[in-house]
């Protein structure tokens, strides 16, 4: 069903909506969820939060992209419940990522200027317009939504290998890059 | 970097990327879909080839993601992302539709929006619509929702593409609603706010694109800290669907003026993440005030405008405790506090009538949210209708007559 559809089910309030929805993105949903929480149980339970927030927020939200709020507050219902389950174990796609990602990127002060949200989203996003779209989808794929490298090779139909060189050298970049903007490395 | 930046970081990737991304990713076809997709594609050349002069685009219809945005003297701007491996190229010819008869809206010229477009496979684009010559844009601007539609060939089955414009949603890009009225904010709210979030309450969002949710973001980040840092347990609100039962016995009467059995068509009932303030209600960017609003009717008396007007938050039962703590609207207050606001229990959810954490003064209130709408007609007699509906929706007894989680 195309998303407009879906926002006019939810404006009027039927449940059809979402079982739209859940036709249509339950798939990526639990991919995003189950990359965070690696937990058949904690996926399934954050896959209805995703979808009851979803159902509170639309109305009066009117989203412009739909499957990419969708992906979001997947990704932030899965974050929350991460964070706040502290006997989680800690081996998800979302660890490795960020580990590796912090590894290239990681301070060797001991303090850190507090930096404003609003400023890394803008460095972010200016590194990124300045990659090739393969380079850009490799990186989203891999920090965003946490897939796995043998994922993105296998989706993109290369080696893992080749895959690992890129983003290699794409966290490098990135590197270069937040120490132009000067930000402590 | 720390940890903790790297994450925000990460969190601030824009959404085209991630919409990229996706697309990249589903590229790699089922070859279900593929075959459907090519037996489509054969049915369609059959089907169309007594016509084979025109060549066109074929599309399944949620293939293209449209979203159109009306920037006022008939400029429109629709954002369309083609989710497909094939390029699609769109023709002149839309259609606007009036929004609730789906009927299709006269033109005054043969003049064309535009001069079409082709967007390739997978990629987003921008298409400009200036309807200024082809249709009578005060009309448009009255009618205020449409459904736009565009074709790929001649608006054939299949060949056309909707989505929703709203005429009044003007977007302008010179307007710094920063420096437009400034919210409505009591000295005495202001005080339990607490320290670091009072600036967030001082600033204008009503603007959604520039203003709202950045600010938002800015303020859930804060929120997130200082409750971290908060040495107590603060529990989340739960959003279940209640069940209202609306009295059809002609006592409640909101408004004299109305219809009996209309009384309760004035008041909206729904969740919110923002108050009549657009400021969020809670803690998280998912957690939401149950909202009564009252409705009042625009200045030329042909739309209506909702005034949040009462708010409540529910919690489910068996975690609350007097030691434990709420998060509403910038304050944090204990559920031992939190008992004065109690209006409705069953055996599984708590509900708290919290208006007085958001405003006291009614009058000023409404006036400061109507002033946010250039459309919004308040009088003596609108007033009068929102003091009863206010009344009625936060006195308990009401409450606990009509309101059910069962």
């Amino acid at each position: 069903m195309d998303d407009n559809k879906i926002i006019d089910l939810l404006f009027e309030r039927s449940e059809q909506g979402i079982a739209e929805l859940s036709n249509k993105y339950e798939k990526i949903i639990k991919q995003i969820i189950n990359n965070i929480l690696n937990n058949d149980s904690d996926t399934q339970e954050c896959i209805n939060d995703t979808y009851l927030a979803i159902w509170n927020n639309i109305p009066p939200e009117n989203p412009k992209n739909l499957s990419a709020y969708i992906y979001k507050i997947a990704r932030n219902t899965a974050l929350n419940k991460y964070h706040a389950n502290t006997a989680q174990k800690r081996n998800s796609k979302y660890d490795v990522a960020l580990e590796e990602l912090s590894d290239v990127l990681n301070s060797t002060q001991t303090t850190e200027s507090e930096y404003n949200q609003i400023e890394l989203s803008f460095s972010i996003n200016e590194f990124l317009k300045k990659l090739d779209t393969e380079s850009q989808n490799i990186f989203v794929r891999r920090y965003w939504y946490f897939d796995s490298v043998n994922d993105i090779a296998k989706n993109m139909k290369r080696t893992p290998n080749s895959i690992s060189l890129k983003l290699l050298r794409i966290k490098n970049k990135l590197r270069k890059f937040l120490i132009t903007k000067g930000y402590d490395l | 970097m720390k940890k903790e930046s790297i994450r925000q970081m990460l969190n601030g990737i824009d959404e085209k990327y991630i919409i990229q991304a996706d697309f990249a990713n589903s590229k790699v076809m089922q070859t279900k879909q593929k075959f459907a997709i090519a037996a489509s594609l054969l049915i369609c050349l059959m089907l169309f080839s007594a016509f084979a002069l025109r060549s066109f685009s074929f599309l399944y219809g949620d293939e293209l993601e449209l979203s159109a945005q009306y920037w006022g003297n008939g400029i429109v701007i629709v954002d369309a992302v083609n989710k497909s491996e094939v390029d699609l190229t769109l023709q002149s010819q839309i259609k606007l539709l009036v929004g609730d008869t789906k009927k299709e809206e006269n033109t005054v010229s043969n003049e064309p929006c535009f001069d079409g477009i082709t967007i390739k496979a997978g990629k987003m684009d921008k298409i400009v619509l200036d309807l200024s010559k082809t249709y009578d844009i005060d009309k448009l601007e009255e009618n205020k929702y449409y459904h736009l539609v565009l074709t790929s060939n001649n608006f054939s089955v299949g060949q056309k593409f909707r989505c929703g414009l709203v005429f009044t949603e003007q977007v302008s890009s010179s307007d710094d609603p920063c420096l437009t009225t400034l919210p409505y904010v009591e000295e005495k709210i202001k005080d339990n706010i607490l320290i670091p979030l009072q600036p967030y309450f001082e600033k204008n969002t009503v603007d959604i694109f520039n203003a709202r949710h950045p600010l938002a973001y800015e303020y859930l980040e804060i929120v997130e800290k200082i409750i971290s840092d908060f040495d107590k347990e603060v529990v989340q609100s739960v959003s279940p669907l209640p069940t209202i039962t609306k009295p059809t016995d002609g006592s409640v009467i909101f408004d004299e003026s109305v219809e009996t059995d209309k009384q309760f068509s004035l008041v909206g009932m729904n969740h919110h993440i923002f108050d009549g303030q657009y400021k969020i209600v809670g803690s998280k960017e998912h957690e939401s005030a149950f909202t009564i609003k009252a409705y009042v009717p625009t200045i030329d008396k042909q739309g209506l405008v909702d005034i949040p007007i009462v708010y409540y938050f529910t919690y489910e039962k068996s975690i609350i405790s007097p030691d434990k703590y709420a998060f509403i609207h910038g304050q944090l207050i204990s559920f031992e506090d939190m008992e004065k606001y109690k209006v409705y229990e069953d055996d599984k959810f708590t509900m708290y009538q919290v208006t007085d954490l958001f405003y006291t003064n009614l009058e000023e209130y409404v006036k400061s949210v109507a002033s946010q709408r250039d459309d919004t007609y308040l009088d003596e007699h609108m007033m009068n209708r929102i003091q009863n509906i206010y009344n009625y929706f936060t006195d308990k007894d009401n409450i606990n007559k009509i309101f059910s989680y069962k």
